[in-house]
């Protein structure tokens, strides 16, 4: 027999799918990512593990529309509704649309250990719903066995009025109350006076925005504190073994990135593992929604940005917990433009030496530019591409729990393998070649990069990289496997030619190499999860876009900044358009209304 | 008198007088999640922004944005 595992999200599916199967796949999915479903064997019979759903009734979200998909399958014999013991109101509502489905359900309750103060009469519940009722998956085998009746529908008496569906559903919820008013019986529980007090002050008006700051503040510390100093010291001890392997200093390069993302990344799985399971990521939602309203982004979006200043590969990593397919790829585009933490290694060096006084201002304006450019990224491709269908926010609250530590190390640990693999593919190639076309030699003592460097160097003139400045040039090009080696590759380069600063025009100049390297692909490692989480074409849009963003805006400052005439010229020539085109739309808007 | 979402306050119990023009699609999200004639909601609070609100349908803590819920009339129970 086939028999389809259907429920709310989050109502224990998958776990009971592993216990009963012995499957260990799909465990450590995120909330509301799956769109797949998958299949084991359990005794004689085969069940589906669904991703959840509240209704049957359509929705946007992709995962539910899968369900959906897969719930009309002609080849499933049954449906075992999963249900949430803690919520069984709300739960019974998909009981109640299953029901008219024309097939055998069997109701199995789960968390029953977490509802304590709750009893639930399971007997008069399969009485009055005509299907078996089961606490425990003990007797399943047994009932799967037997021979199983198709159920009554709940309203014996549907609503006639076709057209008043809401009335329909209206009826539903309230026989679904009445039932439950029948069956169940309950007082208030630990668990809810603790969210509701935490709630008092973690959702307060006042206090609510602060708070939230100062968990995005600890989460920030313990990635990019914790995690980035493991990732300096293992990049440290790698630079001491590098040297020494010649053609394979890229694959050694590239294997050390790889292993010096452990720390970071587990850590942001871990926490953020946490974030969800306590009941807090739902608050951000409800705390940040209005301000990331702006850029038509959910206010969980914001998470993914802000563990972008860290570092890019586990924002885009971070973005699984949106559930929408288009707003993780908008926050997927927008992440690489929160400067990271290896970028700011860059700065420093720079601001040093071009910016001996408020050098603190011009990384602040950097990290100001990169935000920019992130919401304007935003807001272009929410008005183009990425158009997204209106989805309202109707989102339920969940009570507050202690994360279970066992499950969330678990969960992170099948996460980090999995990211560790399929990043570790492409970092490690791309790595490789970079680091054979900066090793092998050409004729007399010039790498293949340095050729290419020299080569391409006008394109780089306006903003003004001189020919003799190649090493930048060459920076750019290390700068695409990771931010942390450019400062290397520009002081080995640098050390026999000079020093930095007489190779830039000025503070001018500097900070318009800056820009660039703000802007333009934030590394390979980045690039290869972009791939690995949305697709290739989503990667190359976004080091195509960035890179262009990157020339456009570092060309124009520096063109700017060097030419005040030439300045004065299109800012006013900015004005004169911006005037026309108002007046445009003014005068388009007055022949409408005239005509 | 009825009240629009805007004009709720933290602590109201009401009741939905009627969905105004909610669009259709939203309406069944809102029956699915409880908020129906048939039940007495309580507002919880407002965000710092003050969207999205926080209701109470039956026990279960919901949270709707106000600008979307603009359509919707209640009145005090």
């Amino acid at each position: 027999m086939r028999c389809a595992l259907v429920g709310n999200p989050n109502s224990g599916k998958t776990t009971l799918f592993n216990t009963l199967t012995g499957a260990t796949a799909r465990v450590g999915n995120w909330s509301g990512v799956t769109v797949e479903s998958s299949e084991a064997s359990f005794a004689t019979h085969t069940l589906i593990d669904l991703p959840g759903l509240y209704s049957l009734v359509e929705s946007q979200r992709l995962d539910e529309k899968a369900a959906r998909e897969a719930l009309n399958q002609t080849s499933i014999d049954c449906y075992i509704n999963v249900i949430d013991a803690t919520q069984l109101e709300r739960q019974l509502y998909l009981t109640s649309e299953l029901l008219e489905q024309k097939r055998p359900v069997i109701i199995l309750l789960t968390k029953l250990d977490a509802a304590s103060g709750i009893q639930i009469d399971t007997k008069q519940l399969s009485e009055a719903l005509h299907c078996p009722v089961l606490s425990s998956t003990d007797e399943l085998e047994e009932v799967l066995a037997s021979k199983l009746k198709q159920p009554k529908p709940l309203l014996l008496s549907p609503v006639e009025d076709e057209d008043e569906e809401l009335a329909l559903l209206d009826a539903r919820y309230r026989a679904v109350h009445e039932l439950v008013l029948a069956v169940e019986s309950r007082v208030t529980r630990k668990q809810e006076t603790m969210t509701n007090r935490l709630d008092k002050v973690l959702l307060h008006r006042f206090f609510a925005l602060p708070l939230f700051m100062l968990v995005m503040y600890a989460l920030f510390f313990i990635v990019v504190g914790v995690g980035g100093a493991c990732q300096d010291s293992i990049m440290q001890l790698a630079e001491l073994v590098l040297p020494r392997m010649g053609y394979f200093k890229g694959l050694g390069m590239g294997l050390a990135t790889i292993v010096s993302f452990i720390p970071v990344m587990g850590l942001m799985f871990f926490l953020l593992a946490c974030l969800e399971a306590s009941g807090y990521m739902a608050r951000v939602a409800f705390v940040m929604d209005r301000l990331m309203r702006f850029l038509g982004l959910p206010g969980k979006a914001f998470v993914p940005l802000m563990v972008g200043f860290g570092c890019n590969v586990p924002a885009v990593m971070a973005t699984r917990t949106l559930e929408s397919k288009q707003d993780r790829l908008l926050t997927i585009l927008m992440s690489p433009f929160m400067s990271c933490s290896a970028r700011l290694t860059i700065y420093t060096v720079f601001v040093t030496a071009f910016f001996p006084s408020g050098g603190h201002n011009v990384v602040f304006s950097l990290y100001m530019v990169g935000i920019l450019m992130a919401i304007l990224t935003g807001l272009l491709l929410r008005r183009t591409l990425l158009k997204a269908p209106p989805s309202p926010l109707l989102l339920e609250l969940p009570l507050y729990q202690w994360p279970n530590i066992k499950t969330i190390g678990k969960q992170t640990y099948y996460k980090l393998k999995a990211f560790l693999w399929r990043a570790g593919r492409f970092i490690v190639p791309i790595c490789l070649l970079l680091g054979l076309a900066s090793s092998i030699k050409l004729s007399g003592s010039s790498s293949i990069l340095e050729v290419v460097a020299k080569g391409i160097q006008p394109l780089f003139s306006p903003m003004g990289i001189s020919e003799e400045n190649w090493p930048a040039v060459v920076g750019l090009f290390s700068g695409i496997f990771a931010k942390e080696v450019v400062v290397g590759t520009l002081n080995s380069l640098y050390v026999d030619m000079g020093s930095l600063s007489q190779f830039f025009d000025g503070a001018v100049g500097a900070y318009a190499y800056l820009l660039f390297i703000l802007l333009y692909i934030p590394c390979a490692s980045t690039m290869a999860v972009v791939r690995m989480e949305a697709n290739r074409k989503v990667m190359w849009f976004s080091i195509v876009w960035s890179t262009m963003l990157a020339y456009g805006v570092s060309v124009l400052f520096y063109q700017l900044a060097t030419r005040p005439g030439l300045a004065s010229v299109l800012v006013a020539l900015g004005l004169l358009v911006a005037l026309m085109l108002q007046s445009g739309l003014r005068g388009g808007k007055y022949a409408l209304r005239t005509s | 008198m009825y009240l629009k979402t805007a004009e709720l306050k933290a602590g109201d119990v009401v009741r939905l007088n009627s969905f105004g023009k909610t669009d259709k699609a939203y309406r069944k999200q809102l029956v699915a999640f409880g908020v129906t004639p048939s039940f007495h909601v309580r507002v919880v609070r407002f965000a710092p922004l003050g969207s999205p609100v926080q209701l109470d349908v039956g026990g279960a803590s919901i949270m709707l944005r106000t600008e979307e819920a603009a359509e919707l009339l209640w009145e005090r129970v």
